[in-house]
C-alpha cells in the first residue's frame, strides 16, 4: 500500500538498526528503540536503513521525507531505489516518512521541508547508497547459503541470482538479512549508470489508481471518532482587534458545540464541517482594524516601492562601475517591472487535525515542512517535540503554501486543541477558500528599476538592476539564505543571470512592510526572469537584433553557458523560431537557470483585437540525469500552466491592508479552455539531476509578453496581463 | 432542523439526518462518509466536488440536500460498479494526476460529457471541461484521456451491438 497514512512508525523505527544507518550516512534515527520490539519486527521485515524497508511478503517500500504534492517524489525515489536494488517494478510502493532527523533535507540544515525542488538532488545518492546497502546484505545472506563468493552474484527481479541458475527471491533472505550488518559507506557498491534499467524510463506514479478512485488520502479527509471540525473567523489584518461577537448565534446553530476566542480569531466547533460554518456565519464578528502601517493599499506600496527603487539597496552583486558608466553614460534605457502579490490558492483548502495520545499528540495533514509542525505544535500544546507524530498525507496541491514559515495552520489547530482539551476529541481544522486567498503569505510583490547603457555595438555596458520586495527568508527557519540584508530567494536568477555585461550590479530593498509573503512556486525566480528576459527582449527589439541571435551573442562561448545555449537552440528549433507566421500571431522567448535547471522557453501567441490566446509554448530543458522522463514532462506542463495562470490573472490587491480578492471568481485561475499546447524538450545528460518542480515557471510571463509585443508592438511591464487592458 | 432523508447514492439507498440547506457535498463527505468528492471553492466555481444527479453534473457544493431528495446520486465511488471505468483507465495511461486532489470532480464531469457526446470534438471537451479547476495543470493530458476513453467506449459499444 502507498498511502502515507498507513505508515506504521512502530515498524519504521523497530525494524531499523541504529547503527546501520549511522554507517550508511552518517544519519541517525530520532530515538532508540528497545530490543524487543526490534526483535519482533525483524523476523518480519528487513530495514537497513530509514530510507527503505522489505517486508516478508517482499514488497519494498521506500519512505519518503519530502511530501508528495503532485510532483512525483514518491515515485521518482522509488524508482531509484529499485533500480540500485535490483527489484522489481511491481514490488514497489512508497509511503511518507515521520517527522524525524533521519529525513531532515541536508540542504536546509537538516530541516524536513520539501522545497527549492531539492528533493531529486539531495536524495538522489542517498537513496542509491541505502538500496545499494540493502542489495549487498542481500547478496551476502544468499551468497553464504550457496557457498559462493559475493562477487559471483547480483540482484535482478527482486532475487539475487549466482553461479549456476541459483536464483533466491528477496523475501526469502530478508530475516537473516536483518541480522546482519551493513557495509560502510567506503564499501558500497554503486551500479554503473550505464546498467539503469529503471531509471531514466517513464513509470507510472504508484500512487496513480488511489488518485482516479477517489480515495480518501488527503488531509481534509482524515476521519477520527468524535472529532469535531473548526472553522475559525480569522483576524483580517496581524494586529486586528476583537470588538464584539454573538457567541449565542453561533451555538443556537444545530451541531455546533463550542465558541472561542483563540490568538487567530474565533474558533466555531462543530460535528460537521457545516455546521461549524454555519456557526461561524452567524458570529456577527466585527475587528477593530489594526494599526495604521497594516491598512496600505497595494497601490501605495507600489507607489513606495517606486520610491525606493530610485536609492541604493542593500548590495547583492556588483562586478565593473556599473554606476559610474551609468553617471557618465550619454543614455540611458531605464525600465521598470512589476509583479504583484499573487496567492497559491491549492486546490485543497488548507487544513489539519490534530488528536492527542496519552503522552502526546498525533497530527494529519498535508505539508511541506514536518520538522517546524512538530516544533509548533509541542509549543502550543505544551508538549516535548518527541511526543508530537507527524503524519504526513498526499497534498492537494501546495505550491509553497503548505510550508509556511510559520506553520500557521497547524499552530492555529493545535491552539484550539489546548483550548478544549477538556472534551478530549480530535480537532480538524478547515480553511474555506475564502480564508486561503485572503490568508496572506502571497508571493511577494515586486518592483524592479533596471538601467542599462549600450556599447556602440548595442550590447550592454552597464547593467544596474534594483529590486524592491519583501524577503519570504528573514523571519523563518530558512534566514541562512539572508545575508548583509539581501534574501538570496529574492535576488536568484539577476544575481546568476547568464548574459555577459562588463559592469553590473544588483541590489535589494527589502520593506517590512505591506502583505505577509513566502515562498511560492518558484519564488523570485519568476520576477527576476520576468524583469531580465523582458528587459533583454527590450534591448535586441530597441537594436534591430533578433532576441534570440541577441541572446546567444550573450551568452557568448562561456562554457558555464553550454548548457543554457543548449537548450536554447532546442527550444527554437522545436517552435521553428523565425518562421512566417499569419498576422496577429508571433513568438516570445525566454531563459533561464533555475538553481541548476537550465531551461528555455518559446511562446506562439495569437492577439486579435484586444483578445490574447496563448496558443503553444515549448520548453527545452535540462535537468541533469532524468529519472522519470514522464514524470519531468508532467512537471514541465504543470509548471506552464501555473506560470500562466500568475501570467495573465494573478493578483491579490489590498485596499487598506485587505485583500480584495476571496474565491475563484475574483481570483480566477486557467482554465483548460485557455491552456495551450505544451510541447516539452528534455535533454538527455549524465550530469547530477537537479530540481523539476519549480524550473519551467518563471519563463512564461516574459516569453508570453515577449511574443505580445513582437504581434502588437507593445510592451507590458506589469503583470498580471488582464490588468493591461488586454483579454486572455 | 435535521430531518429524516432518504437517498440513492451509487445505487444504494441511504438515510441521513441533515438540515435542509446542508449542501450535498457535506452530506456525502461528513456524514455519509464518501470522502472522494472534494472541497475546493465552496461557490461552484472550482468543480471540485461534481458529482452526477440523475445523471447530469452538478456541483455538490452549492446544491442543497433537499434538492437531491428523491432522486439518484452518483459520487466517484460509484462511477463504476467494479474495476475501474474506462476513463480512470484512460487517466492512468496518460498519467493524468498530479497532486489528484480535483481528479474527482474532473472524471466525474468527463463521464457526463461522454454520457451526452460519445464523439466530442476538442472545443466540446474544452467547453465541457473547463469548469473545472486544476492547479497542478493537468489540463493537456485530460484532453488526450478524454479522446483515448471515448474512442475506448465506442469501440465497446460498436463490439456489443
Amino acid at each position: 500500500m502507498n498511502s502515507p497514512s498507513q505508515l506504521s512508525r512502530r515498524s519504521l523505527l523497530a525494524g531499523g538498526t541504529c547503527g546501520a544507518a549511522a554507517l550508511i550516512l552518517g544519519f541517525r534515527f530520532a530515538r532508540a528503540t528497545d530490543g524487543t520490539a526490534r526483535r519482533a519486527a525483524i523476523a518480519t521485515t528487513f530495514s537497513p536503513h530509514a530510507f527503505l524497508r522489505i517486508s516478508a511478503d517482499g514488497k519494498v517500500t521506500t519512505i519518503v521525507g519530502p511530501a508528495e504534492m503532485g510532483q512525483g517524489v514518491f515515485t521518482a525515489l522509488a524508482m531509484i531505489v529499485a533500480d540500485e536494488l535490483g527489484a522489481n517494478w511491481s514490488d514497489m510502493a512508497a509511503e511518507a516518512s515521520p517527522a524525524a532527523p533521519a529525513y531532515g533535507n541536508p540542504l536546509f540544515g537538516g530541516l524536513q521541508a520539501t522545497n527549492a525542488s531539492t528533493s531529486i538532488p539531495v536524495f538522489y545518492e542517498s537513496m542509491r547508497h541505502a538500496a545499494a546497502a540493502a542489495r549487498m546484505m542481500l547478496i551476502a545472506v544468499a551468497a553464504d547459503r550457496w557457498g559462493v563468493s559475493e562477487n559471483l552474484c547480483a540482484t535482478a527481479e527482486s532475487s539475487v541470482v549466482g553461479p549456476e541458475g541459483r536464483r533466491t527471491k528477496f523475501s526469502e533472505l530478508v530475516s537473516e538479512a536483518a541480522g546482519r550488518t551493513p557495509p560502510a559507506r567506503e564499501f558500497l557498491k554503486l551500479k554503473d549508470p550505464k546498467d539503469f534499467t529503471i531509471i531514466g524510463k517513464s513509470m507510472p506514479r504508484l500512487e496513480g489508481r488511489q488518485k482516479v478512485t477517489g480515495q480518501p488520502i488527503f488531509g481534509l479527509d482524515v476521519d477520527l471518532p468524535g472529532m469535531l471540525t473548526a472553522s475559525v473567523a480569522r483576524k483580517p489584518l496581524p494586529n486586528a482587534r476583537l470588538k464584539v461577537f454573538d457567541r449565542s448565534a453561533a451555538l443556537a446553530v444545530p451541531d455546533v458545540v463550542a465558541v472561542m476566542e483563540i490568538p487567530s480569531g474565533v474558533a466555531v466547533l462543530g460535528r460537521h464541517y457545516w455546521a461549524a460554518r454555519s456557526g461561524r456565519d452567524k458570529l456577527g464578528i466585527e475587528w477593530e482594524l489594526g494599526e495604521p502601517a497594516e491598512l496600505l493599499s497595494s497601490v501605495e506600496i507600489e507607489g513606495r516601492y517606486r520610491e525606493l527603487a530610485r536609492l541604493p539597496g542593500s548590495v547583492s552583486a556588483m562586478r565593473g562601475e556599473a554606476a559610474g558608466e551609468l553617471a557618465q553614460a550619454g543614455s540611458v534605457i531605464e525600465r521598470e517591472y512589476v509583479l504583484p502579490y499573487v496567492a497559491h490558492a491549492p486546490m485543497e483548502p488548507l487544513n489539519c487535525t490534530i488528536a492527542l495520545s496519552a503522552d502526546g499528540c498525533d497530527i494529519w495533514l498535508g505539508t511541506q515542512y514536518q520538522s517546524l509542525d512538530k516544533k509548533v505544535a509541542a509549543q502550543a500544546l505544551g508538549l516535548p517535540a518527541d511526543k508530537v507524530n507527524v503524519h504526513t498525507l498526499y497534498l492537494g496541491g501546495s505550491f509553497g503554501r503548505r510550508g509556511s514559515p510559520d506553520g500557521d495552520v497547524v499552530k492555529e489547530t493545535a491552539e484550539i486543541l489546548a483550548a478544549v482539551r477538556h472534551l478530549q476529541v480530535p480537532i480538524r481544522n478547515v480553511w474555506t477558500r475564502e480564508d486561503d486567498i485572503r490568508g496572506g503569505l502571497y508571493r511577494p510583490m515586486a518592483l524592479n528599476r533596471l538601467r542599462v547603457t549600450l556599447c556602440e555595438d548595442g550590447y550592454p555596458k552597464a547593467w544596474a538592476h534594483t529590486i524592491v520586495a519583501r524577503s519570504p527568508c528573514i523571519h523563518s527557519e530558512f534566514s541562512f539564505l539572508v545575508a548583509n540584508g539581501v534574501d538570496e530567494t529574492n535576488v536568484a536568477g539577476a544575481k546568476d543571470m547568464p548574459y555577459a555585461v562588463p559592469h553590473f550590479s544588483l541590489d535589494l530593498h527589502a520593506p517590512e512592510y505591506g502583505a505577509s509573503v513566502q515562498w511560492l512556486r518558484a519564488v523570485g525566480n519568476s520576477n527576476t526572469c520576468f524583469a531580465v528576459e523582458s528587459l533583454i527582449d527590450e534591448l535586441a527589439h530597441s537594436t534591430r537584433r533578433d532576441p534570440v541571435a541577441y541572446r546567444r551573442h550573450l551568452l557568448g562561448d562561456n562554457q558555464k553557458n553550454t548548457r543554457l545555449r543548449h537548450v536554447l537552440d532546442l527550444a527554437v528549433a522545436k517552435a521553428g523560431w523565425g518562421r512566417a507566421l499569419p498576422q496577429g500571431r508571433a513568438l516570445g522567448v525566454a531563459l533561464q537557470d533555475y538553481w541548476g535547471t537550465k531551461a528555455a522557453q518559446v511562446a506562439e501567441v495569437e492577439i486579435i483585437g484586444d483578445s490574447v490566446r496563448v496558443l503553444r509554448i515549448t520548453c527545452a530543458i535540462d535537468c541533469g540525469r532524468v529519472i522519470n522522463p514522464d514524470g519531468v514532462k508532467a512537471q514541465v506542463e504543470s509548471a506552464i500552466v501555473f506560470g500562466l495562470s500568475a501570467a495573465l490573472y494573478g493578483e491579490i490587491e489590498l485596499e487598506k491592508g485587505i485583500a480584495k480578492q476571496s474565491n475563484f471568481d475574483d481570483y480566477p485561475l486557467l482554465r483548460m479552455a485557455a491552456s495551450p499546447e505544451i510541447d516539452v524538450v528534455m535533454v538527455a545528460s549524465a550530469e547530477p539531476p537537479s530540481g523539476i518542480g519549480e524550473a519551467a515557471v518563471p519563463h512564461v510571463a516574459p516569453a508570453v509578453f515577449n511574443a505580445i509585443f513582437a504581434a502588437t508592438g507593445r510592451r507590458i511591464r506589469r503583470l498580471p496581463l488582464v490588468r493591461s487592458g488586454l483579454q486572455a | 432542523m435535521s430531518t429524516y432523508k432518504t437517498f440513492s447514492i451509487n445505487g444504494e439507498m441511504r438515510d441521513v439526518q441533515a438540515p435542509d440547506d446542508m449542501p450535498l457535498l457535506w452530506v456525502l463527505r461528513d456524514l455519509l462518509k464518501l470522502r472522494g468528492t472534494k472541497f475546493g471553492c465552496g461557490k461552484a466555481l472550482c468543480g471540485a466536488c461534481t458529482v452526477h444527479l440523475d445523471g447530469e453534473p452538478v456541483r455538490a457544493c452549492v446544491l442543497p440536500v433537499r434538492e437531491a431528495l428523491g432522486k439518484s446520486v452518483r459520487t466517484i465511488e460509484g462511477l463504476e460498479k467494479e474495476g475501474l471505468h474506462p476513463l480512470q483507465e484512460a487517466w492512468l495511461e496518460h498519467q493524468v494526476s498530479q497532486c489528484g486532489y480535483c481528479q474527482s470532480g474532473q472524471l466525474m464531469a468527463a463521464a457526463a460529457l461522454l454520457q451526452r457526446e460519445p464523439d466530442p470534438t476538442p472545443s466540446e471537451i474544452d467547453a465541457a471541461m473547463s469548469g473545472i479547476l486544476c492547479r497542478c495543470g493537468t489540463y493537456p493530458r485530460i484532453r488526450a484521456a478524454i479522446k483515448s476513453a471515448a474512442a475506448r467506449l465506442r469501440t465497446a459499444r460498436r463490439e456489443s451491438a
